[in-house]
C-alpha cells in the first residue's frame, strides 16, 4: 500500500522532477549589436546560458562587458554568485581573443561570437518561472553605452510551474 | 567488579536493537529530482537505563557466582534484560537516500542497522530559512552488530524481536549559500515491539512481550561542506516513556536518550 502511494506520487511529480529544462528565448538587438540565445539550460539552482553575440553596424566593434544579471518575473535580480571563467562575459571575451585588459580587439562587422556563462544561485527555484529575463547591464561598443533589451527566457510549455511545485 | 565492568561494556558496545531516532538531514525539502545520498553514524545512550544496565550486570555477575536468585530478583533481571534490549545504549549506521518528487515533497530511504524505513517530508520555504514536516515508518528486525549481548544471552536470552517504528517529526532550517546548512527539530515517535523473552536458565520459563513505548524530542544538527559534499553532524534528546510487564513484574522504560550522529552527506 505503501509502495502504491509512494509509485502514485512519483508518477505525478515526474515532470516536477525534471532537474533541468531547454528555456528558449526571442533574439534582441540595439545598433550596433545583434544577440541571440544559442541554449540555455535551467536548473533549480544554476542557469546556463549560451549566447550569440553579432556585430549588425558597420564598424568593427570593440566589445565590453562584465556584468550579467537575472530578473524573475516578481522582481528579484540575481546578479551575484557568478560562477567560473564563463560567468565573466569580458573575461570570456578575452578568452576568445576579442578583448584583453591592454590590447583590445574588435568584433568585425558581420562576423559573430558566441559566449557562455553561469549563475548559481540556491534560494529560488528558476524551473518553475515561466520567464527569465537576461540583461547584460554594462554593455559598451566602441566606447558607448549600448541598451540592449532583454533576452527573455521563456520555458518550455510542458514545463510546471510556480515555486510551490 | 572488573567482570561487571567488561560486561558493560559489552553492552554498551553491542546492544542497542533501536538505533532509529536521527533525522541527520537538512530542513530544506528537496526540490523535485534532487538527490541525497548519506552515510550516518549514530550512538545512543539511554541514561536512565545505563543505570539499570550497571544494576543489571553486576547482578548478573553474581547470578554466575553463587545461583543465588529469588523469584523476585530474576524477575527483576529478566525485566532489566529487556529494558536494556528495547532502551539500552548501542551504536549504528544507516544509509538515507532521499529524493526530491517535487510538489515540495520528498522521500527517504533508510537502511542499515536491521532498519528498513520510509518518510514523506513536506516543506515550506521562505528567502534563507526552510521548514520540514513529515512521518516516517520504520521495520526494525531487532538485530544488532553482533547478537544482542551473548553473555547475558546465557541466562536471559531475548530473540524474535520485531518493532515498527511510527515516526512524526519538523524540522526549522536555515541555508548559508552553497557552504552550510543548520537546522533544529522535534520529533516524535511511537514503538511497538514483540519480543520472546526465555529466562529459563534463571527459573521464569518463557514470556512474549507485545507492548509499545514512546519517544519525544528534539534535535539540533548542522552540515557543512560545499555544494556536493557535506560533513553532517546532529544531536537528538529524547524523553522516553512506556514499561513493559514479563513474568508478572513491570518494568519501567522511562529515561533520557542522547543519541549523537554524524556522517557523510552527497548532495545532487
Amino acid at each position: 500500500m505503501a509502495l502504491a502511494v509512494l509509485a502514485a506520487v512519483v508518477c505525478g511529480g515526474c515532470a516536477a522532477m525534471r532537474r533541468s529544462w531547454q528555456f528558449h528565448g526571442e533574439p534582441v538587438a540595439a545598433t550596433p549589436i545583434a544577440l541571440s540565445v544559442v541554449e540555455s539550460s535551467v536548473a533549480q539552482r544554476r542557469i546556463e546560458v549560451t549566447l550569440e553575440l553579432t556585430n549588425t553596424g558597420e564598424e568593427p566593434a570593440e566589445i565590453t562587458c562584465d556584468q550579467v544579471t537575472v530578473t524573475l518575473p516578481d522582481g528579484t535580480v540575481f546578479d551575484g554568485e557568478l560562477s567560473g571563467i564563463g560567468a565573466d562575459i569580458g573575461r570570456k571575451l578575452a578568452g576568445l581573443g576579442l578583448r584583453d585588459g591592454v590590447d583590445k580587439r574588435a568584433l568585425e562587422r558581420g562576423q559573430n561570437t558566441r559566449f557562455s556563462f553561469g549563475i548559481n544561485q540556491g534560494a529560488r527555484d528558476l524551473r518553475r518561472f515561466p520567464s527569465l529575463e537576461i540583461r547584460l547591464t554594462d554593455l559598451v561598443v566602441n566606447g558607448q553605452r549600448v541598451d540592449l533589451p532583454a533576452v527573455v527566457l521563456r520555458a518550455p510549455p510542458e514545463a510546471p510551474m510556480g515555486e510551490d511545485i | 567488579m572488573r567482570t561487571a565492568a567488561a560486561l558493560l561494556a559489552c553492552v554498551a558496545s553491542v546492544s542497542g536493537c533501536a538505533v532509529n531516532l536521527s533525522e541527520a538531514r537538512p530542513a530544506r525539502v528537496l526540490r523535485g529530482g534532487e538527490l541525497q545520498i548519506s552515510e550516518i553514524n549514530n550512538v545512543v545512550a539511554p541514561l536512565g537505563a545505563l543505570d539499570d544496565t550497571i544494576t543489571s550486570a553486576e547482578a548478573l555477575v553474581q547470578a554466575a557466582r553463587d545461583k543465588s536468585l529469588t523469584q523476585a530478583q530474576a524477575r527483576d533481571l529478566a525485566g532489566r534484560a529487556v529494558a536494556i534490549a528495547l532502551a539500552g545504549p548501542g551504536y549504528g549506521a544507516h544509509i538515507d537516500v532521499t529524493l526530491g518528487l517535487g510538489y515540495r515533497i520528498d522521500t527517504n530511504f533508510r537502511f542499515g542497522n536491521g532498519i528498513y524505513a520510509l518518510s514523506l517530508r513536506r516543506g515550506v520555504d521562505w528567502d534563507r530559512w526552510h521548514a520540514g514536516f513529515g512521518l516516517r515508518a520504520g521495520y526494525n528486525t531487532g538485530t544488532s552488530v553482533i547478537p544482542y549481548l551473548n553473555d547475558l544471552n546465557s541466562y536471559v536470552e531475548i530473540a524474535d524481536t520485531t518493532r515498527w517504528d511510527l515516526q512524526a517529526f519538523a524540522q526549522l532550517g536555515r541555508e548559508f549559500r552553497e557552504w552550510g546548512r543548520l537546522w533544529l527539530g522535534v520529533k516524535a515517535m511511537r514503538s511497538l515491539f514483540t519480543l520472546t523473552v526465555d529466562a529459563s536458565e534463571i527459573g521464569l520459563g518463557r514470556d512474549v512481550i507485545d507492548d509499545g513505548m514512546d519517544y519525544f524530542g528534539g534535535h539540533i544538527g548542522f552540515a557543512v561542506g560545499y555544494r556536493y559534499v557535506y560533513f553532517v553532524g546532529e544531536l537528538s534528546v529524547l524523553r522516553a516513556s512506556g514499561s513493559i510487564a514479563a513474568f508478572g513484574a513491570e518494568r519501567s522504560l522511562e529515561g533520557t536518550t542522547v543519541a549523537p550522529s554524524w556522517g557523510i552527506l552527497g548532495h545532487w
